[in-house]
């Protein structure tokens, strides 16, 4: 038996709806509860499911209002029965259809007049529809269709271009510019996660006493530990960095000294019971965020084993990458680590700004070799420089002083991480 | 009463705040969120619902191009439309299984928090009842245009606080021809800022669809 797609009923008042967009071709096989119809009620979108899977036939045609309970398509169940129906209803339905019941969209005579101004944008259905679900600004595409028509194999070299270089610079044209003597070769304009960098970082220079103190600490141990927890990948299920240990280290240490894990909110010093670790990831250009930075936070570290610290790093960064982040990833910090070793830094100190409202953040620079004195002889050891910056108006030079000293204590004895 | 969560996302750009969107509503359908509510503000963009749409775009490609607008085609309901800063957007992300299943009530109820907001500020506005929207006398403040899936709503609203409405010329909004656009500074002829208007919009919407409502402290805007 063949089943009908009609305009469904969604509320008390509702009596028709326009018919926007079938999702499937007459004929084509779908299954029960696939989107096969777009209508539109009351500016509002909705998608009608197929009731049953069979053999789609089409009724109606897109852009016709209908009332409510109007049998728009049909499923038939084999092909014999879609014929039959086909037949019945005069030939697979026509690409006719009342022009547009919306009268609102005919322009008028006034406004087709005033658009004067060099080509006006036209587009195909089925490259409008690749634009729309692909977010595809039409404004980035050239028309190569009949009188500058954009068309679907546009928008698939905008797809591409897309993937290649999200957010790339708008392309301008190359007009020598200049701003104040000066010849300008891009603008890019401070907006989304720029903007968001800008204005963070210069509120919280603008709001805390923040100073940083430095020094370097001895990584013999520690560089042991994590090649012994690199031949125990496979047993760990995950690959332990540097950054992972930081964070246990981190961790450890807030417990002990709760007024380095605090923030200063209106009047009030709140000391957090959650240990939260942000640690500040690069992005590179090449994903849809366009670059910049985010702080994934490790919830409750000190509650977690290294290898669940690392894997939950892992999985939040790769998030990040493939643009999936949710607000809850990267709030709810008390303390942030920075590596400051990353691309060009090498060994090297910073002066770290804190992830406001929290009032500490630690930077780590990269490993290396170098000479130091060890009982009155000249050694090589493997050094890592660190750069800590502190609220003053939460934290005094001694307790900032004893949580480097007892995390300095942790990474020289990693053994002790095991307390 | 229900939460509702809050997220202020400050000034996004449009695919990425559709992007989350699409996140929020995925896990609405599977009951893993509360109704959710993304406030923001869009740089310039001009969205159309559909393809007749591009009628109603009285300039070219260019044109837009030049003026740092950007053009997207959008799966909501209703026509053209613009955003840009100072217009403040709302994206209500409620399942509407757990309301009564009814269209017009969902867009009434959108409809009738911006009233009580305009009111607040001691605007007088109405509906129209050929045309979903707010309007001021003959003008336009706020948009509406929705998209819905098994029942749980996107896209949203767009009211215009202190935004350039020189931008509205370019198009015919939501396809109509005979009338106007206005914002709330232009009608009161003075500075209201996007905080009040936020916070007040906030209040009328936890009454009206009677919520608690759950401000994310710290919102996507921390992607920092």
């Amino acid at each position: 038996m063949a089943e009908s797609i009609h305009i469904p009923k969604l509320g008390m008042s509702m009596k028709e709806a326009t018919l926007v967009e079938w999702k499937f071709n007459e004929g084509d096989q779908i299954e029960k509860g696939d989107v096969v119809l777009v209508i539109e009620t009351e500016k509002t979108k909705w998608e009608v499911e197929a009731p049953a899977s069979g053999l789609l036939h089409i009724a109606v045609e897109i852009n016709v209002t209908e009332k409510v309970g109007a049998v728009v398509g049909m499923i038939a169940g084999s092909k014999e029965e879609l014929e039959t129906i086909q037949k019945d209803s005069g030939a697979p339905a026509v690409a006719v259809a009342e022009p547009a019941a919306a009268s609102a969209s005919a322009p008028t005579k006034a406004s087709a007049e005033k658009a004067g101004k060099g080509e006006r944008i036209r587009i195909t259905p089925v490259a409008r529809r690749l634009a729309e679900e692909n977010m595809i600004d039409l404004t980035s595409v050239t028309g190569s269709g009949p009188g500058g028509r954009i068309i679907k194999e546009d928008i698939e070299r905008a797809i591409e271009a897309k993937k290649a270089a999200p957010e790339a610079a708008p392309a301008e044209t190359a007009e020598a510019e200049e701003y104040d003597g000066k010849k300008i070769k891009g603008r890019i304009p401070l907006r989304g996660m720029r903007k968001a960098i800008a204005s963070h970082m210069h509120a919280s220079l603008a709001t805390a006493a923040q100073l940083t103190s430095m020094g370097e600490l001895e990584m013999t141990e520690l560089k042991k530990l994590r090649e012994d927890l690199l031949k125990q990948e496979e047993a760990l299920g995950t690959r332990v960095t540097y950054t992972d240990i930081y964070v246990l280290a981190i961790a450890k240490t807030l417990k002990q000294l709760p007024m380095v894990n605090a923030s200063l909110i209106e009047d009030e010093v709140i000391l957090w019971d959650d240990i939260n670790v942000g640690v500040a990831v690069a992005l590179e250009g090449a994903d849809d965020l366009g670059g910049g930075l985010i702080v994934p936070v490790v919830k409750n570290a000190d509650r977690k084993s290294l290898a669940e610290i690392s894997k939950e790093l892992k999985g939040i960064i790769s998030k990040a990458r493939e643009g999936k982040l949710m607000p809850d990833d990267v709030s709810g910090g008390t303390f942030t680590l920075t590596n400051l070793g990353g691309p060009g830094g090498g060994w090297g100190f910073g002066t770290p700004i804190i992830n406001q409202p929290q009032s500490a953040i630690l930077g780590t620079g990269s490993i290396v070799d170098r000479p130091v004195v060890k009982d009155g002889k000249i050694v090589i050891r493997p050094m890592m420089p660190y750069s800590f910056t502190f609220d003053h108006r939460v934290i005094d030079g001694v307790p900032a002083g004893m949580f480097m000293s007892r995390l300095a204590q942790l990474l020289s004895n990693p053994l002790l991480l095991l307390s | 009463m229900p939460v509702l969560k809050v997220y202020k996302m400050g000034l996004a750009d449009y695919g990425r705040a559709y992007k989350f969107q699409e996140e929020l509503l995925l896990q609405r359908i599977g009951r893993e969120i509360p109704d959710s509510l993304l406030l923001l503000e869009h740089p310039p963009t001009l969205t159309i619902g559909k393809e007749g749409d591009l009628e109603n775009l009285l300039v070219s490609g260019n044109e837009l191009k030049k003026r740092g607008i950007a053009l997207f085609p959008v799966d909501r309901g209703g026509s053209i439309t613009w955003h840009g800063p100072g217009q403040l957007v709302g994206y209500p992300i409620l399942d509407l299984r757990e309301r009564d299943r009814d269209i017009r009530k969902f867009i009434d109820a959108l409809e009738e928090v911006i009233i009580r907001t305009l009111a607040d500020l001691s605007i007088q506005s109405t509906r129209d009842d050929e045309h979903v929207g707010v309007w001021v006398g003959q003008e336009k403040i706020a948009a509406i245009g929705v998209r819905i899936n098994r029942w749980v709503t996107k896209h949203g609203f767009a009211l215009n606080v202190n935004n350039d409405l020189s931008h509205f010329s370019l198009i015919n909004p939501c396809g109509i021809t005979d009338r106007g656009v206005t914002s709330i500074v232009k009608l009161l002829g003075r500075d209201v800022s996007m905080e009040t208007v936020t916070e007040k919009l906030l209040i009328n919407f936890s009454d009206v669809f009677e919520y608690e409502l759950d401000i994310a402290a710290r919102s996507t805007d921390d992607l920092l």
